[in-house]
């Protein structure tokens, strides 16, 4: 399942580095990009392994607000 | 670890300001009279605007990443261990004030995008069993039926199916001229109807809209890295643990904890990871905002290096369709017999001038046929009417006076086809009908050649009509009669001779030459294909656009070049500094936030583009 997640304004790019590297290695994602200039992340995740509120927690748990 | 990023996010501003007036006041008060106090002073400051730093450091360090705040962090620490305080609290203070600007003017520089998204509609009328009802964006499906209101937003792409009004869509080709629209009519999604209340087919909902797919592009191209970036990207990956393990190295042969430290401060790489990025960001978005959908990273920087243009003709050059481009009415009342007749038929040409004359009123026509490659005949008000060729008028013995030989003659060589008119065995009027060239074109080719050495045109047409439209056009040269494989070969013969080549096509039958050009152009309203594979696609289609994305392309490659070379300098300047003793910690800071800014604002300078 795809899903788009909107993040917070990413000012540094390494902060968008850090969330793909995060998301990638989470459980259940098969792929992941964060979009540093329009602040999304693009998640493609097993939803039968995981779960959005997962993510969310994955990215939180960085230091992002999710919008 | 969650609890404090709230508390970070929410007070680390104001935090940051306190931190400012502690030092500040401290720096005032050390000047005239030093105490104990003053060192707690700066200690607070630092504290107040090192906290959140801190917490950053340790967050991305759990992920493996060294950032710049850990650098910073360790620097601060190195400080303390000194006694440096005011340089620690110096330091801490510029650094989130710097940030804090950053996200400031990052947030104006992404802006141009911002407002693009901020214009998706949220809502459409549906209406079922005639009752109109609001339903939310995501809910509309293909083939529903909607309502839009006086200057409410056309919330899909589809189709009219009654009423009439005039859109404004600004939002998607970048014409701010209202277009007016009626049953049968194409409306995009996004755009603004102006006047009027229409009833729409829903034909493209969700992501397939061609708002949503602009949005859906120009996001991505923002991110799409060029060479240069990714190179940057990979050194600054490798850079920030680099710089700690030079500072321990300085620390270790200079036993100097204070420069040891200041590297620290002055390595970090921020202007040059920035740099490139946000004029890539800025200039995307000023084009989109045009209705310029460039796409970002490679692309774009070649797309700025072309040499030669290379044009289709059909469709791109020309409007293609055919158009009646002159009528010379020998007898009153021609026109309308003409009309009348040509109405019973959809050839191309009978549309030319149905079109041309369609403020004539029709009269009803008997035994209306179709002679196949000459013309049409039938019966106008008790008149044999013919509508056709020159060999047909012959054929039927219709004479022609010396004016009308003279006449034909020079509207063939403007590249027209000949349609005659008859009305019992006398000719009445003659069409002059050709595809006729986009308003735009000439201006486009005008500026084009002020900035390339070569703009050409391809065509599968013959001869004589390419020949016409190059020399009115202004064009370098053509080439006509080409097969579709002949394209490609001239193409890449270009290629060979080192030429960097952007070809522009309307993406309808010219998808393999826009593939394989170095820089492709589409135009048109957005179709698949072409935006699949063209670099450029402009939604409008306004051929001056083409100038305008060329000259913003340059322009943002350049301030791209620019921004890497201020970064640069700046870190020489900060390394000569230290070695020649005249740069610490506090200064450095400064420098390097000072560097950031410099960029970011010289970025800013494409959204005041304008086109002269």
């Amino acid at each position: 399942m795809k899903k788009t997640i909107q993040l917070e304004e990413l000012v540094c790019p390494m902060c968008a580095t850090k969330i793909e590297t995060a998301l990638k290695k989470a459980p259940g994602v098969n792929d992941a990009t964060v979009l540093y200039n329009a602040s999304k992340a693009k998640v493609d995740y097993d939803e039968t392994k995981t779960s959005l509120e997962d993510l969310y927690k994955v990215i939180t748990g960085l230091g992002y607000e999710i919008k | 670890m969650m609890k404090w990023n709230k508390w970070i996010k929410k007070y680390s501003t104001p935090c940051m300001w306190v931190a400012c007036g502690c030092t500040v006041a401290a720096i005032v008060a050390e000047k005239i009279q030093p105490g104990v106090w003053i060192t707690v002073l700066y200690v607070s400051g630092t504290i107040l605007a090192g906290f959140p730093i801190a917490v950053k450091a340790i967050q991305s360090l759990k992920f493996k990443t060294v950032s710049i705040e850990l650098l910073v962090t360790i620097a601060v620490a190195g400080a303390f261990i000194i006694h440096e305080y005011s340089e620690a609290a110096i330091v801490t203070c510029l650094f989130q004030v710097g940030t804090y600007l950053e996200s400031k003017t990052m947030q104006k520089t992404r802006s141009a995008i911002k407002e693009l998204t901020a214009m998706a509609p949220k809502t459409a009328i549906r209406i079922t069993d005639d009752e109109p009802e609001e339903i939310d964006i995501d809910e509309v499906e293909i083939d529903d039926i909607l309502l839009v209101r006086t200057g409410s937003q056309i919330p899909v792409d589809g189709y009219v199916v009654s009423g009439t009004g005039y859109a404004d869509q600004a939002s998607i080709t970048g014409e701010s001229r209202p277009i007016a629209r009626s049953t049968g009519d194409f409306v995009y999604g996004g755009t603004i109807l102006q006047s009027g209340t229409l009833r729409m087919r829903a034909s493209r909902v969700g992501e397939d809209t061609t708002f949503s797919k602009i949005i859906a592009l120009v996001e991505e191209a923002q991110d799409a890295k060029s060479p240069v970036e990714r190179f940057i990207d990979s050194f600054a990956k490798w850079y920030t643990p680099a710089v700690i393990v030079l500072s321990a190295l300085v620390l270790v042969f200079t036993k100097n904890l204070d420069t040891a430290i200041t590297v620290l401060v002055l390595a970090c790489p921020g202007a040059l990871v920035i740099g490139a990025p946000i004029a890539s960001v800025a200039g995307i978005g000023k084009a989109a905002q045009n209705g310029i959908l460039l796409k970002g990273g490679d692309s774009l920087v070649t797309f700025a290096k072309t040499d030669v243009f290379l044009f289709d003709k059909t469709g791109t050059l020309t409007n293609g369709y055919p158009v009646v481009d002159e009528y010379i009415e020998y007898e009153p009342d021609s026109l309308r017999y003409a009309v009348s007749l040509e109405s019973c038929s959809d050839h191309p040409l009978a549309k030319a001038i149905t079109t041309y004359g369609k403020e004539s009123t029709v009269i009803p026509v008997d035994d209306a046929d179709t002679e196949k490659g000459k013309g049409m005949h039938g019966t106008v008000n008790g008149k044999t009417v013919l509508v056709g060729s020159l060999k047909y008028m012959t054929e039927q013995h219709a004479e022609l006076t010396g004016q009308m030989v003279s006449d034909a003659k020079r509207l063939s060589s403007e590249g027209c086809s000949l349609v005659f008119c008859s009305v019992d065995q006398k000719i009445t009027g003659l069409f002059g009908i050709r595809d006729t060239m986009k308003e735009s074109a000439k201006d486009c080719i005008r500026e084009l050649r002020k900035h390339v050495n070569t703009v050409r045109m391809l065509t599968g047409d013959n001869a004589d009509t390419a020949a016409i439209v190059a020399e009115e056009l202004g064009l370098d040269g053509y080439d006509a009669e080409l097969l579709p494989e002949q394209k490609l070969n001239l193409l890449k013969d270009l290629q060979k001779q080192g030429h960097i080549v952007t070809f522009v096509g309307d993406g309808i039958n010219d998808s393999p030459a826009l593939a394989i050009a170095d820089s492709a152009i589409a135009i048109g309203s957005g179709t698949d294909v072409a935006i699949e594979c063209s670099d450029v696609v402009l939604v409008s289609s306004d051929l001056r656009k083409i100038v305008m994305s060329y000259r913003l392309a340059n322009q943002t490659v350049r301030i791209m070049y620019e921004n890497i070379a201020i970064a640069i300098a700046a870190v020489l300047f900060l390394l000569t500094g230290l070695f020649a003793g005249f740069i610490h910690m506090g200064i450095g800071m400064l420098v390097h936030e000072g560097s950031i800014m410099v960029v970011i604002l010289n970025a800013m300078r494409l959204l005041l583009y304008k086109e002269k």
